[in-house]
């Protein structure tokens, strides 16, 4: 399993088609014939993964924007982000 | 019934060295007659797709019982046909048992008649005098296949726009006792995207109308067996989860 560090970056790959629902997004990867689910966190965690937040950056905002007292996981969402191939580390 | 006249395809159909050739468009398929028989099917569904745009064609029965929308998906065999019937014999309206086409807030059914096979027939006797009147093509082991319209003395197939209120997924059990429980949106979505034929072009707009739609609907799972039960649950499942 990867490493994830609270200063790591990621970006979104190309290829990828984004399609907003009511409750998160549905990504379909036309390269490889798979379709994502991701929910309402999940998305945010994605949408922001742009190269230029890092880690920690997400996660602050998330607690800030879910008025959450504990800090979040965002490790894991990008551990399976990377695993679906929906992100890669910006190096 | 009202609906679009229909058109006629031109697809050319030669004989070729291992068996024929079905040419359409820019397509060519050359095989034998299993694979002309899919190379048919295709071109009609990629024809139908293309009608619908964006949408999904998603193999599933469709029923309105007791004023809520059901659509049943499941893999081939699991009882939707046969619950469909038994659906019909009990006083309830059957869209289809095929396809339900999903291209926005609203969908439809393929306007096609139930396909019956002979060996199915005893678990609805009931329905059994009705469906051996209807017209039928022999199956590959010579068995026949029946084509009946979902009607009754009591039930007029009528077809029309709907929003879907109830998904479940059938899993079979025959022999066995029936069993509904609640399921997740996820747990069906998942079923769904087993069960569908996606356009070439728009795929994840697609899958997100499926998504959205099922999202808004309550989901189930079903285990089919005993039929009497499964309609009763049907009927119960209307009346405590009205919209």
């Amino acid at each position: 399993m990867t490493e994830i560090s609270t200063g790591d970056r990621f970006q979104t790959l190309e290829g990828m088609e984004l399609n907003e629902v009511p409750d998160g997004y549905v990504i379909y990867d036309n390269d490889n014939e798979r379709v994502h689910y991701l929910n309402s966190t999940a998305a945010i965690v994605y949408q922001m993964s742009d190269g230029k937040h890092s880690v920690a950056d997400i996660a602050s905002l998330l607690k800030l924007a879910f008025e959450l007292d504990e800090d979040v996981d965002v490790a894991t969402s990008v551990q399976q982000m990377l695993g679906a191939g929906l992100i890669c580390r910006v190096e | 019934m009202p609906g679009a006249s229909l058109t006629p395809l031109d697809v050319n159909v030669i004989p070729a060295a291992d068996g024929y050739s079905i040419q359409f468009d820019t397509i060519e398929t050359t095989g034998d007659l299993d694979v002309m028989l899919d190379a048919a099917h295709s071109i009609v569904r990629n024809v139908l797709l293309g009608d619908i745009g964006s949408g999904v064609l998603l193999h599933g029965a469709s029923l309105r019982v007791g004023g809520s929308n059901v659509v049943l998906i499941g893999d081939k065999a699991t009882g939707k046909t046969t619950l469909s019937l038994k659906a019909l014999a009990s006083g309830i309206q059957v869209y289809g048992d095929e396809h339900v086409l999903i291209s926005g807030p609203q969908l439809n059914t393929r306007p096609r008649t139930l396909r019956v096979k002979e060996g199915s027939i005893h678990v609805v006797t009931e329905m059994a005098a009705a469906i051996q009147q209807c017209p039928f093509l022999i199956n590959w082991d010579g068995s026949k296949i029946y084509s009946m319209a979902p009607e009754t003395s009591d039930v007029t197939w009528q077809l029309a726009p709907y929003s879907v209120d109830h998904f479940i997924c059938l899993k079979p059990n025959h022999d066995g006792s029936s069993d509904l429980e609640q399921s997740s949106s996820d747990e069906t979505f998942q079923m769904a995207m087993t069960q569908c034929f996606l356009p070439d072009e728009g795929r994840g707009q697609s899958l997100a109308a499926l998504h959205t739609t099922i999202g808004t609907a309550k989901c189930w799972n079903m285990r089919l067996g005993n039929l009497d039960q499964a309609i009763g649950m049907l009927q119960q499942m209307a009346i405590d989860h009205v919209k």
